[in-house]
């Protein structure tokens, strides 16, 4: 399933019990920075940090970072979703199979 | 049977059926739970595109709801269960409701299927979001028995709003804010995660006095002996301040709900009566600025 870099950030240092004092003493990135990574979508991080926070959390840069791919506008230009376009693509597919599935009851 | 056009008209409208209805039915009239009423009362109002199907599955949380319509123009409202907080999903299915009865015919409309002009599609699409969560709000806690359920509050505390949550089955949040639209007092709501303001609402006479914080544009710690910045290990959850910990030279009254949930931390601050003078306010105090700017936001 696909995660946000907020997410995946949030989820590896929780499984490596850091909190973000922590995670900031290791990699050298301030606690505020760290915070807004996982909190605000906004923060786009420096490659250079990243390499030192992916090193602390025992992963690459590349699985943190990790492009999603557009959606396809005509399939929601009818509804009216909230925070729709801000979901991973995973959440999104489930969202659209389950109105297909009404939709096609009809 | 003339229709209203506005969300309040349909709100004033919703609210006065459910009451009337339970009033027959011999329940009380609270908690609403919203899920009971789409289908029947868009069928009495809208026979020929009612709502057919409301569903709900397990998203996470990540996902809060749609409305849907069918080619036929039958509708659907679907609602993610995933949420910790039972009445967030009460809410967003009351606001679901809300679009489809003040905003369903603008759907299909060009504005909606045009994405080119971004900035325009954001602003109406903003303006319907809030407008829904007016309608819900407004339907789930009603004016006139918000106001008989706070009309006592002098400084409330989050103890007492979490009467009120159960009451309304809405979210605890949601109660906060409904107080803030309206209240007289200098109060203010903080969301904090692991020592960080999320964000922050603030009333109406504590934003004139131009206290606020700025949390979305500039990350904001929470003051080191704030309740939000304890935690609950302390089992503390209502304390008064001196000047100097949430605000430079006004005390303040805070109680702090700590949720599991997400890592969240609610804070409730009362401000005293009046503010502080203007005429001594320096730029460099955080939680003091213009309000000029503060319309900015």
């Amino acid at each position: 399933m696909r995660a946000s870099l907020r997410e995946k950030l949030k989820e590896l240092r929780k499984r490596k019990g850091y909190s973000l004092d922590e995670l900031a003493r290791l990699s050298g990135a301030s606690k505020s920075y760290l915070w807004e990574l996982e909190n605000r979508d906004e923060r786009k991080p420096s490659a250079e940090k990243l390499v030192d926070i992916a090193r602390v959390l025992d992963t690459t840069t590349d699985y943190l970072v990790d492009d999603n791919a557009g959606f396809d506008d005509a399939q929601v230009k009818e509804a009216f979703f909230r925070k729709f376009n801000k979901l991973d693509d995973d959440t999104k597919g489930r969202v659209m199979d389950m109105i297909h599935t009404w939709s096609r009851k009809k | 049977m003339k229709m209203p056009t506005t969300w309040e008209g349909w709100a004033t409208r919703v609210s006065l059926y459910v009451r009337e209805g339970k009033k027959l039915l011999g329940q009380p009239r609270f908690p609403i739970r919203i899920a009971e009423i789409p289908q029947d009362y868009s069928r009495n109002v809208y026979p020929a595109e009612p709502i057919i199907h409301v569903e709900g599955r397990n998203f996470s949380g990540k996902f809060e709801g749609a409305l849907v319509p069918s080619e036929s123009r039958q509708w659907a409202i679907f609602y993610d269960t995933g949420h910790a907080s039972k009445g967030r999903i009460n809410f967003t299915q009351a606001h679901e409701l809300g679009h489809y009865l003040a905003h369903r015919h603008l759907s299909g409309d060009p504005f909606y299927c045009s994405r080119r002009n971004m900035w325009e599609w954001d602003s109406e699409y903003g303006r319907m979001e809030a407008e829904a969560n007016k309608f819900a709000a407004f339907v789930l806690m009603p004016p006139d028995d918000f106001r008989e359920q706070t009309g006592s509050f002098v400084r409330p505390t989050l103890a007492e709003f979490e009467i009120l949550r159960e009451r309304y089955d809405v979210s605890l949040t949601a109660v906060v804010l409904n107080w803030l639209k309206t209240t007289k007092c200098r109060a203010m709501l903080v969301v904090s995660k692991e020592g960080f303001i999320d964000w922050s609402w603030g009333s109406e006479p504590l934003l004139q006095s131009g206290v606020f914080f700025k949390a979305k544009q500039i990350t904001t710690p929470v003051p080191a002996r704030s309740l939000a910045a304890m935690g609950s290990a302390d089992g503390i959850f209502e304390i008064r301040h001196p000047p100097g910990v949430w605000n430079h030279r006004e005390p303040v009254f805070e109680s702090a709900v700590f949720s599991e949930y997400h890592d969240m931390t609610l804070s409730l601050l009362i401000y005293p009566r009046t503010g502080p003078d203007r005429g001594f306010r320096d730029q460099e105090d955080d939680g003091l600025m213009d309000t000029y700017e503060a319309f900015q936001r």
